[in-house]
């Protein structure tokens, strides 16, 4: 039925659909090209996994029209519907799924025709290599780590050459140390297979982190799409704002490299001399521009320099601004041409005395930054 | 018996005890069966007598016709029940379960209410030039009554135990719905399935108490072997035993057999 | 698997309670389709047997009794703890047959009362009866056929045979049903296991009918292959007739009679020359808990009382009450 060595028919992943139930209503559309990742955020119950059963044809909306790999697959107008099996979309899902009765290598092989051919343990091998499995081959799925199974588990998808890809929060099953080590690895992945992807996430550091695309939906509406910058630098949508919430985007260059901390250092792009910071290793490479994120809740602020902290950033500033926002308030701090917008209670306030003019320290960790995908990546 | 008392130190005196005792309990009568069986200069003899062989013989087709029914139809029923949720597929779950706490009598009675030549569908029947009371065919109408919701139960908690999702999967990778039943739900729900064939088969060989009231005891035609023992009772208890001794023989032959492949299975599993 | 079985358990559990409900529904319909009827005759006035004992037997006396004694010694029952108030009684009806290997093997009772002679014997060999049994009743085995059954039959036969039957028309009854027509193909007997006493007397009855020119050289043999089913008791006979599964069978005379089986059944009585009787023997036994009611209990039945009412249920009195078999 599918030629298991033929290249993915290029072609992007586009639709809308309309689908109500009950009282939700998801009323939503989109386009990813070939080689693209849609990171679709939004709080819980937006309609994110709806959207990606839609796709995926698990599940049918009163109307609407998808296209996956230059193929329409629904059009209720037309009275177009392809099930599942012959969409040839890939599904990942939180749990990952691999099938316990079968060892890692019978799972990736499990979508291909002919399964004791030759072809297909080439094409096994090839994905075990791909994915760093080699060893676990004849492993059961509960004797191979999380991390592993995720890598099985998108080994297995992309085995039968899929036209586009779906995953449905793909870190939810891993620890938070796990989830930022594993996010490059798998932007590589899916930069290889060269097909649309869409990627639900309720984590907004993770949709811009991987995301060359953000649409952050609610209530079953898109409220923004565009790239990463352009939906946080647009707070000024309030519900846009509640939903991304990160306050401080830094425009950055990298430094220097430190691999074995994973860790590299940006100091600001054209701004005084002294901002520098440590952020998590990513691509990009010294000299490189990148943007940082930071969100205003992560930072702690002290009246002087701490000594003995853990915490990789401390920059000095003054404060240029504080506001109300309830629950507590929000300090700005000009720390060497940049503002960093600090979230802090009433109480700390009070007794820290703060005030426009006064001189604080800011503080976070490194792990609390992350890397905005630029439009350019 | 150190292991078991070390099992749990708050269970231990008590489950210990309770097992002990429950032991003895299964195991006294069935030991006195086999002590009695042994004692017999003509067991052999009563076993090779030609009732004996043709009670044998029916008991063995009906029960393995009745599983196969049992498997036909159960198994896609099964799965619906497993997957629905309204509310008269509920209310049929529900009866599914009735003739698993039905007196055998009940159910027999039910049968003849129903399929009887005074029945509902008796009229019907007999135009068709069919009449089932007293036929091997009215056994195994008896035997599929009863057994059926054994295993159409544990079937349904097999497809139950199947994540959905394995099953969305499994569609987005290209493969068919009915393959997917075939490579992923039967494998996966093979353990349960299994289960619920072996309670089936043994209720099925065992039922005595509807089969004798809607398809009679006859040798040769109807009588199965729990009636080849019953019937043999009112003789001698000899003939009897030897006809228990070989029953519970085929019944833990079964049992044994499904614990191998279940255990094979289970460890495959996991 | 465990967890599996959880679910069952719990799952079984809900389920059980409507299942019980649906048993006591079935329980009711059950027995009012059955309609195991019951003697529903006034109990004697309480004082009818007193007078005549001197020490009143008092505690719990357990009478294994024939099947076919059911209506009968249900009413006995009562009436004996009419007269005697501080006896409570309890039956255990099923086939002499059953009941005797039930006493063999270490049920406790502490009368005895069999369909036959044989399992009486029996039981006496195994040094269980204490006394004599004596003779109380008599009962002659008949054929039940179903009433539809029979009428249909008839209207076959005069259709089919119309023109032969004209000949003999002034004959009475030319068309009706008789013996002879239960050797037809496709009839649907049932008898009791030859184990049990009516099925031994059956088994008798039927041997003599085919020895007899009556009814042919080969009538043994299609009769006998008419039969489709060997029942525990002959209540079940009597049911399955009743209900029409099956077209005829051979019970007592009295399984005729309650109006259950009565309104659906039509009796054909065998030729007096053919017949055998059914002797029923009654015994106290060794292993009785309280002698005294025991006792009490047999008078009670030999007694003109208690003779009325088996006589009220049809049976006919013993020919001999001494004791041992006619």
């Amino acid at each position: 039925m599918m030629p298991q060595a033929a290249a993915s028919p290029a072609g992007p992943a586009r639709g809308w659909v309309s689908y109500r139930v009950g009282e939700f209503c998801l009323e939503t559309e989109w386009e990813v090209l070939p080689g693209q990742i849609m990171a679709l955020f939004g709080p819980s119950g937006a309609g994110k996994t709806t959207l990606l059963r839609a796709i995926a044809g698990l599940l049918r909306p009163q109307d609407g029209h998808i296209e996956v790999g230059g193929r329409v697959v629904f059009d209720r107008a037309q009275n177009i519907w392809e099930p599942p099996h012959q969409r040839r979309v890939g599904f990942l899902t939180q749990q990952y799924h691999l099938f316990p009765h079968l060892t890692v290598a019978g799972n990736i092989a499990y979508g291909l025709p002919r399964r004791n051919s030759r072809e297909t343990r080439a094409r096994v091998q090839e994905l075990v290599a791909s994915f760093h499995l080699e060893g676990l081959e004849s492993r059961r799925p509960n004797e191979i780590s999380a991390g592993q199974q995720q890598r099985a588990a998108l080994a297995r998808a992309l085995a039968p050459d899929p036209a586009a890809l779906l995953l449905d929060e793909p870190f939810t099953s891993l620890d938070t140390e796990l989830r930022r080590a594993l996010r490059r690895e798998l932007r590589d992945s899916l930069a290889r297979a060269n097909i649309p992807v869409i990627m639900v996430s309720h984590d907004i550091e993770e949709a811009v982190s991987i995301g060359d695309l953000v649409q952050v939906i609610s209530d079953g509406k898109p409220q923004i799409t565009g790239n990463p910058l352009q939906v946080l630098g647009q707070p000024g949508q309030g519900r846009v704002a509640r939903l991304v919430g990160v306050e401080n985007l830094l425009k950055l260059r990298v430094a220097s490299r430190h691999t074995r901390d994973g860790t590299m250092v940006c100091v600001g792009d054209g701004l005084p001399a002294g901002l520098q910071l440590e952020v998590p290793l990513g691509d990009p490479e010294p000299g490189d521009a990148v943007t940082v994120g930071i969100r205003a809740s992560d930072i702690i602020l002290a009246d002087a320099e701490p000594k003995g902290s853990s915490a990789r950033n401390r920059l000095s500033g003054i404060v240029s601004g504080v506001e109300l926002r309830p629950p507590g308030y929000e300090v700005t701090l000009s720390c060497h041409g940049a503002d960093l917008k600090c979230h802090i209670t009433g109480t700390s306030l009070n007794e820290m005395g703060i005030r426009p003019g006064m001189n604080l320290w800011a503080v976070f960790k490194a792990s609390s930054c992350f890397l905005v995908q630029d439009d350019l990546s | 018996m150190r292991n078991l008392f070390r099992a749990s130190d708050y269970w231990g005196p008590v489950g210990a005890a309770s097992t002990v005792i429950y032991t003895l309990f299964i195991g006294l009568p069935i030991l006195a069966l086999l002590i009695k069986a042994a004692g017999q200069e003509s067991f052999i003899g009563s076993l090779t007598g030609e009732p004996v062989l043709q009670a044998l013989r029916l008991s063995l087709i009906t029960s393995s016709i009745s599983i196969l029914i049992v498997i036909g139809v159960g198994t896609p029923f099964a799965r619906i029940l497993a997957r629905g949720n309204s509310l008269p597929l509920r209310v049929v779950d529900h009866l599914v379960e009735l003739p698993i706490v039905l007196p055998p009598v009940v159910s027999g009675v039910a049968m003849l209410l129903a399929f009887g030549r005074q029945g509902i569908l008796g009229p019907a029947l007999s135009g068709l030039g069919i009449s089932l009371p007293f036929t091997a065919a009215a056994v195994i109408f008896a035997q599929v009554f009863v057994a059926a919701p054994f295993y159409i139960r544990a079937a349904k908690l097999g497809f139950q135990s199947v994540a959905r999702e394995y099953e969305d999967i499994s569609q987005t990778l290209g493969v068919s719905p009915w393959a997917t039943f075939r490579r992923l739900t039967l494998p996966l729900a093979g353990p349960s399935l299994l289960t619920g064939i072996a309670l089936a088969w043994a209720r099925a060989i065992s039922e005595f108490g509807a089969t004798i009231m809607f398809a009679g005891n006859l040798t040769g035609k109807t009588q199965t072997m729990p009636l080849a023992i019953m019937s043999a009772l009112e003789t001698s208890l000899d003939t009897a035993v030897a006809l228990s001794v070989l029953l519970l023989v085929l019944a833990l032959l079964v049992l044994i057999a499904l614990g191998l492949i279940t255990r094979r299975r289970g460890t495959a599993s996991l | 698997m465990n967890q599996g079985y959880g679910h069952f358990r719990a799952g079984s559990y809900t389920g059980g309670v409507t299942a019980g409900i649906i048993i006591a529904l079935a329980g009711i319909v059950l027995t009012a389709a059955l309609g195991c009827a019951t003697g529903t005759a006034a109990p004697l006035p309480a004082g009818a047997g007193t007078g005549a004992v001197a020490a009143q037997p008092k505690g719990e006396l357990t009478v294994f009794a024939a099947a076919s004694l059911s209506g009968a010694f249900e009413e006995m029952a009562d009436a004996f703890e009419g007269a005697y108030p501080e006896v409570s009684v309890v039956i255990n009806f099923d086939g002499s047959q059953r009941l005797r290997t039930q006493l063999e093997h270490g049920a406790r009772a502490g009368v005895f009362a069999s369909a036959d002679w044989e399992q009486m014997d029996a039981v006496a060999a195994a040094g269980l009866v204490a006394g004599q049994p004596v003779n109380f009743a008599r009962n002659q085995p008949v054929f039940l056929v179903n009433s539809a059954f029979a009428a249909k039959l008839e209207q076959q036969k005069a259709a089919g045979s119309a023109p032969a039957q004209a000949v003999a028309a002034e004959r009475p009854a030319a068309g009706a049903l008789t013996l002879a027509d239960l050797a037809r193909p496709g009839v649907k007997i049932v008898l009791a296991l030859p184990e049990a006493p009516v099925g031994r007397y059956s088994q008798a009855v039927i041997d003599r009918m085919g020895e007899s020119p009556l009814f042919g050289p080969d009538y043994r043999n299609r009769l006998m292959d008419n039969v489709v089913s060997r029942e525990t008791n002959v209540r079940s006979v009597a049911q399955k007739v009743a209900l029409g599964e099956a077209d005829a069978g051979m019970t007592y005379h009295t399984d005729a009679l309650p109006p259950y089986v009565a309104q659906r059944v039509r009796a054909l009585t065998i030729p007096d020359s053919l017949n055998v009787t059914a002797h029923y023997p009654i015994a106290t036994l060794r292993e009785a808990a309280a002698p005294e009611p025991a006792r009490a209990f047999i008078d009670f039945v030999r007694s003109a009382q208690g003779q009325a009412i088996l006589e009220q249920y049809g049976f006919q009195p013993p020919l001999s009450p001494a004791t041992g078999a006619p």
